[in-house]
């Protein structure tokens, strides 16, 4: 007890020192309040993980924006005389069956699957949370109504949709994001009404309703802020399942096959380990 | 609650058809002909002959007689005899549901067991080198397709270590026995689990930071409880809302399979005779099954949404 009243840090708790504010401001208030978004932009800017993940990030979708600069190669370019070789100085990652350069397919194909993963999940995520929240917060025969659509869509194998819809509207790079869009948004959206529904009998939502907030806001302002855990969740596990699917699901019914897709290019890479086995 | 539930279950009945008759819709935008799937490809068969086979099986008939003609029968247990075939839908699908259950239902359990234990130990460590180690676990298990995962542990556990079969339900020849059965189920269960442990954990992980932040987990804390009780009572029943919805969520494919991982591991499931369907344009069997799904994601769904007033006593559904 006596070694810990004379350890220097202790009476230096004991005894806060009083820090003027380095600006001018009295209050310092500059310093402490933060709104949310403030909030979460130093703490992500101070997590040495989360920078690392944004640069590793960057860099992969620079290289798919800028692909013609990063690679000399046409990725459809078929080389005869350079057929299924090893990574070399000239082909990084090799070629393949026919010579094309598995780099270049692969940096190409990375700007596919990052376009469908993100306009897929930015459409899912949408419609997840505008059912969800509205279900979870007015209840009744909305949330029926919601609920039951939502029930009928999570019934159909994608696989089925997937065919039809190549079938029915043809393939191509619009047509995959928005099926994969409109077929992944029934979880997310049960996850936020799920939260909604609890969300919806707390203190805060009784306050606001009983000071007259218009119920648009309390959505919006109070309701929504609070799911968006699940939302934050979904949006980084799904971004990373929307670009699978377009391969998981029948590759080649749903877009066309000139264009390669980071998805279809695994799977067939896969099939020809599997093959070769 | 009891008058909800029965409401909910009547609202079913109508969802049902609805459902029905749209796969049934679906189909008919569907390019291929079932003959072509009924007939070896290198056989010319007259066209006459074709027409006659398409009036055997009822293909000649308008859209609406046959929708009709299938709900009687549907209604009355009888989902049809897949074209493909000749095998009963119910058949089936009856067959093949209990290798499918055995699979879906040991990822799943694994899954969401393994899943909720590592979530709750991220969120109480966060930002420990065990919680990096698990998130980067879960998206490492999120973005490898599983066709991809699924051969690798082939080829390295199945032919390089020859620790499992390579694939298969049974060894062939031999009688059924349980452990055999377990050393053909652990790959594929394990691939599939690794998926529900990713996706499980990450989001226990972020209900349970946010319950971790409340006051009452404060307050439990001031009065110097026992930290184990504190997350277990206090935080983990809290963060329960988003782990039910998700395993709600996973029920209808217990019986709907996974169609990558039965199809790599020869597993003989309803995943596999889906895509088979799918790949067949083989009707009464994709409808019998999307028939069957429907009414268990229905049922999934609704118990679900009843055990939320158990995990949170304030939800009111009426």
């Amino acid at each position: 007890m006596i070694d810990q009243a004379t350890d220097p840090n202790e009476s230096q708790m004991v005894q806060p020192v009083y820090r003027a504010p380095a600006d001018d401001s009295l209050l310092g208030a500059k310093d402490v309040v933060r709104s949310p978004a403030r909030e979460v932009l130093r703490r992500f800017m101070h997590h040495r993980l989360a920078m690392t993940g944004l640069i590793v990030f960057l860099i992969i979708a620079l290289m798919a924006i800028f692909a013609p600069v990063v690679t000399q190669y046409d990725p459809n370019q078929i080389d005869l005389r350079a057929r299924g070789q090893s990574p070399s100085m000239e082909h990084w990652l090799g070629t393949d069956r026919t010579g094309r350069d598995i780099f270049t397919r692969t940096v190409y194909a990375g700007r596919v699957s990052l376009l469908v993963g993100v306009l897929a999940v930015l459409i899912s995520v949408a419609i997840a949370i505008i059912l969800g929240a509205c279900a979870g917060f007015f209840g009744g025969k909305t949330d029926m109504i919601i609920m039951r659509f939502t029930d009928v869509m999570m019934t159909f194998p994608p696989v089925v949709i997937f065919v039809a819809v190549a079938a029915a509207a043809g393939p191509g790079l619009v047509n995959t994001i928005l099926v994969i869009g409109l077929l992944f948004w029934m979880i997310p959206c049960r996850l936020v009404r799920a939260k909604v529904l609890s969300v919806r009998e707390t203190e805060y939502i009784t306050a606001a309703e009983a000071v007259g907030v218009p119920t648009r806001r309390i959505v919006a302002l109070h309701a929504i802020p609070n799911v968006l855990d699940v939302i934050i969740v979904y949006v980084t596990l799904g971004i990373a399942q929307a670009i699978l699917p377009q391969a998981g699901l029948i590759p080649g019914v749903v877009s066309s096959r000139r264009t390669s897709k980071l998805g279809q290019y695994a799977q067939r890479r896969a099939e020809y380990q599997h093959a070769r086995i | 609650m009891g008058r909800y539930i029965l409401r909910r279950l009547l609202i079913a009945i109508p969802i049902l058809f609805a459902i029905t008759l749209i796969v049934f819709s679906i189909q008919q935008l569907s390019p291929g002909d079932p003959l072509n799937a009924y007939l070896p490809p290198d056989f010319a068969v007259p066209e006459a002959q074709k027409e006659a086979m398409r009036k055997q099986l009822g293909l000649d008939k308008p859209f609406l007689t046959r929708y009709g003609y299938w709900l009687k029968e549907a209604v009355q247990g009888n989902l049809g005899t897949s074209i493909r075939t000749h095998e009963t839908v119910v058949h089936a699908i009856s067959s093949r549901v209990g290798a499918t259950l055995l699979l879906m239902g040991t990822a799943l359990f694994v899954g969401t067991l393994l899943g909720v234990i590592f979530g709750v130990v991220a969120a109480v460590r966060q930002y420990s080198i065990l919680d990096g180690f698990l998130t980067l676990f879960a998206f490492m298990g999120i973005s490898t397709p599983v066709y991809l995962t699924g051969l690798l542990a082939l080829y390295v556990f199945a032919l390089r270590l020859g620790w499992f079969p390579a694939g298969g339900y049974s060894t062939p020849g031999q009688p059924f026995s349980v452990v055999d059965r377990i050393e053909h189920l652990i790959l594929p269960a394990a691939i599939i689990a690794v998926n529900y442990i990713a996706q499980t954990m990450r989001y226990t992980r972020s209900a349970m930071l946010e319950v971790l932040g409340q006051d009452y987990v404060r307050t439990a804390r001031a009065k110097g409880l026992n930290d184990r009780i504190v997350i277990a009572r206090h935080a983990f029943r809290n963060a329960l809302l988003p782990i039910v919805t998700l395993i709600g969520a996973s029920i209808p494919a217990l019986i709907g399979g996974a169609i990558f991982i039965e199809s790599i591991f020869g597993w003989p499931g309803v995943g596999r005779l889906l895509l088979s369907g799918v790949e067949a344009r083989d009707y009464p069997i994709i409808i019998g099954i999307t028939f069957v799904l429907a009414i268990v994601t229905l049922v999934a769904n609704l118990a679900t949404d009843v055990v939320y007033a158990f995990v949170d006593p304030r939800i009111r559904l009426d």
